[in-house]
């Protein structure tokens, strides 16, 4: 385990990764007044972050640090599997065929005890790894949250205080469905009415009302455009006007939004939240329980230490199969393994995200169903996948779901478990008993592949 | 503590190809016994089955057929180890430790207490010369210099029992001098030692007992003195002879008052031997 941890601190790849994203937070932080800037500093820098700078540079306003939290914590996970697929995968066959691993099981050493060491040993790796990380990521959003002008990008939690209160839809014709109402002209808008002494004084920090927003939104001709600009306003009840107006830039269908009105703008007593396109051509559902009155909690950055401690586990596991796979593989076939292996795992949980969309209801998942009792983003798969010519008929069962959902990811790794970066970026806090099952399940996934790797290494003759 | 230190029975060695089919006999039907205290050469030409046979005493490889047995124990078990210092043929080390890092890492293995392992270690160093070198990396040692290292890592658990694969394969003659003498010393020390060199008269000087390996059969074993004696040959040694006279010599041996020094068998050098054995059973072969 020293060798291991040693060699790999020692390692070019991870000193130049763990320096390049020093560099990289250091850029970023210096330009953090201007955050499009620093985010581009930061994508150009961590190159294994780069499939997730779409997601800051689509930001709503608000989000953008935190976008740059979970660049950093996808930054770490792709430098981990880096150092992996690269170092843990070669580890054992390199020191097979180099003689010093014959030097060491010369002395009173097992080789189980050998595999157990190489494995901790990365293990330690990946923890002194994403400990820098992390500090780093907390002490960028605490100098950002100190240079930012937007209060949405302090060093906080946020926590629902009330959901949507009554709600309506105001338009010039038809009249809402129970429950959701479907936005189709800038004329249409949908009325959560609150009272205001629901909030106490928690609400109103900072100076204004915070709120969080998810719609479902499509492009009336093009069902692929799922993004567009919503008009907010805060409406009077007792005259009906509105008494201020705001504008959601490029808010994207399925994903939380925020905004902020200025406390010296409430009225005073009732008050009520609409919601309507900016522009017309677009369809727009809002449910009445996608807006929702939120409030911040000062306090240390539990939700991003979970991220980084989920990351953790994931590379654990996947260091688990790396070593398992080189105690019987070649150095290069044992490279070819781990990365398939996890790239199959990967795959096939797209697929089964794809398929909980599709049967969200009936597999009981999530809480964001669309007005039609699916998935909000079903709509746009479906749409995409006619568009695409593909068939989606209903074929599978939920039986068959759950079946293929246990058997598949208890051969393969089931990676969805330990993304923590969406929980950064929608700011959702990582329920305690969720990061419970993937410790669980990290641990069992752990355990067979260490069972496996000494049974196989005990037999491997070490010519 | 068993007075047989290394025992084979029958060991055989098959390596096969991929289909496990049958490729090369590295070592067929090994039958050894190695006493304690005995400082034994195993002799062979490249290829005889020398390491093959050194892999499978420590467990590295699996017999295909026949027994072995490490001071007592099985190929592999942990606790014949603690009692084993082993010198491959090269120096496999961590190239980014320094001299003093991997013989702490190693004697840590053993699981020596910090103080004892400090003094162990710097005691390692005088003896093997590499004191002033102690704290320079791996990497940067000359191969000679890297085999010193692994001689003192053999010794760092005081082991029962030595196994050496050309202990003095890249060392200069002073090197080579001084572990002739640490060999010696162990020997008196009552320790063991299994040695293979293709040095002969190293072996020779300090061997109790060889044993010839070649195409992986053992084609002869026994003391130094009965492989090397010549059993037809009588050496007489006289002094204070007058003029020669070569005919009565053997007459003169009884009737001329001569002083007789010396009746020796006539023995040849352990390489003659080697090179004889091996001649021999070429010839055999063809």
């Amino acid at each position: 385990m020293i060798i291991t941890f040693r060699h790999c601190v020692r390692s070019r790849v991870v000193l130049l990764g763990v320096a390049a994203y020093i560099l990289a937070m250091a850029l970023a932080l210096a330009l953090t007044p201007r955050p499009q800037t620093a985010e581009a500093e930061f994508a150009a820098s961590e190159a294994g972050a780069a499939f997730d700078a779409e997601r800051a540079s689509f930001s709503p306003e608000g989000y953008r640090i935190r976008s740059i939290q979970a660049i950093s914590i996808n930054a770490a996970i792709f430098l981990g599997f880096a150092i992996t697929a690269l170092v843990a995968a070669t580890w054992l066959p390199a020191q097979i065929r180099g003689g010093e691993l014959t030097f060491v099981l010369s002395k009173p050493i097992g080789r189980v005890s050998a595999v157990i060491g190489s494995l901790l040993g990365f293990w330690l790796v990946f923890l002194v790894l994403l400990a820098i990380y992390a500090l780093c990521g907390i002490g960028a959003l605490r100098l950002a949250s100190a240079t930012s002008e937007d209060p949405r990008d302090a060093s906080r939690q946020l926590e629902t205080v009330r959901t949507g209160g009554a709600f309506g839809f105001q338009s010039g014709e038809g009249k809402p469905e129970p429950g959701y109402a479907i936005l189709t002209s800038t004329a249409h808008r949908a009325i959560w009415q609150f009272r205001s002494p629901q909030f106490g004084g928690r609400a109103l920090e900072g100076g204004k009302l915070h709120c969080r927003f998810v719609a479902e939104i499509a492009k009336a001709d093009n069902e692929f455009v799922t993004h567009t600009d919503l008009l907010v306003f805060l409406t009077d009840p007792r005259t009906g006007n509105a008494v201020e107006q705001l504008r959601i830039i490029n808010a994207k269908s399925g994903q939380i939004v925020e905004f902020a009105i200025p406390a010296q703008k409430m009225p005073k007593g009732d008050f009520s939240i609409a919601v309507s396109p900016a522009v017309n051509g677009y369809k727009v559902i809002c449910h009445k329980n996608w807006l929702r009155v939120v409030t911040s909690i000062q306090g240390f950055e539990w939700s991003y230490v979970k991220a980084f401690a989920l990351a953790l586990l994931g590379l654990t596991v996947f260091v688990s199969l790396t070593v398992g796979g080189s105690t019987f593989l070649s150095a290069n076939v044992s490279i070819f393994f781990s990365t398939g292996v996890g790239a199959l795992g990967a795959c096939v949980g797209f697929f089964r995200e794809y398929l909980q969309t599709l049967y969200a209801t009936a597999l009981g998942e999530t809480t964001l169903v669309g007005p039609d009792g699916r998935h909000v983003l079903l709509t746009h798969l479906r749409a995409g996948a006619e568009a695409l010519g593909e068939s989606v008929s209903i074929t599978i069962t939920q039986t068959a779901s759950q079946v293929f959902n246990n058997v598949i990811f208890s051969a393969l790794p089931d990676w969805q478990r330990f993304n923590g970066a969406d929980f950064i970026v929608g700011r959702k806090d990582l329920p305690t008993a969720e990061f419970g099952h993937s410790l669980i399940y990290a641990a069992i996934y752990c355990a067979v592949c260490v069972l496996v790797a000494a049974f196989a290494f005990g037999r491997r003759e070490l010519k | 503590m068993p007075d047989c230190v290394i025992r084979t029975l029958g060991l055989t060695k098959v390596f096969t190809d991929f289909f496990n089919r049958p490729r090369v006999v590295a070592v067929n039907n090994l039958t050894l016994n190695i006493e304690r205290g005995e400082v034994f050469g195993l002799l062979g030409p490249n290829g005889s089955g020398k390491t093959t046979t050194i892999k499978m005493l420590l467990g590295f490889l699996r017999p295909t057929k026949g027994t072995a047995e490490l001071l007592g124990r099985h190929p592999g078990d942990t606790r014949a180890k603690k009692s084993l210092g082993f010198l491959p043929e090269e120096s496999y080390f961590y190239r980014f430790l320094t001299a003093r890092e991997i013989l702490h890492f190693y004697a840590r293995l053993f699981g020596m207490k910090r103080a004892a392992r400090k003094r162990k270690v710097d005691e390692l160093l005088e003896i093997v010369g590499l004191t002033d070198a102690a704290d320079r990396r791996i990497g940067e040692y000359s191969k000679g210099m890297q085999r010193r290292v692994g001689i003192a890592q053999a010794l760092i658990n005081e082991p029962e029992l030595v196994i050496m694969d050309e202990p003095t394969s890249g060392l200069d003659p002073m090197g080579r001098a001084d572990v002739k003498n640490m060999i010696l010393d162990l020997r008196a020390r009552g320790v063991t030692i299994m040695l293979c060199s293709h040095l002969l008269s190293e072996v020779e000087s300090v061997c109790t007992r060889v044993a010839v390996l070649h195409n992986g059969r053992l084609l002869r074993e026994g003391t130094l003195k009965d492989l090397l004696e010549r059993r037809n040959l009588l050496q007489v040694r006289i002094s204070g002879v007058g003029a020669p006279d070569k005919s009565r010599i053997a007459d003169a041996l009884k009737n001329i008052p001569a002083k007789v020094d010396s009746v020796e068998a006539v023995t040849d050098s352990l390489e003659d031997v080697f090179l004889r054995i091996i001649e021999e059973e070429r010839q055999r072969e063809q």
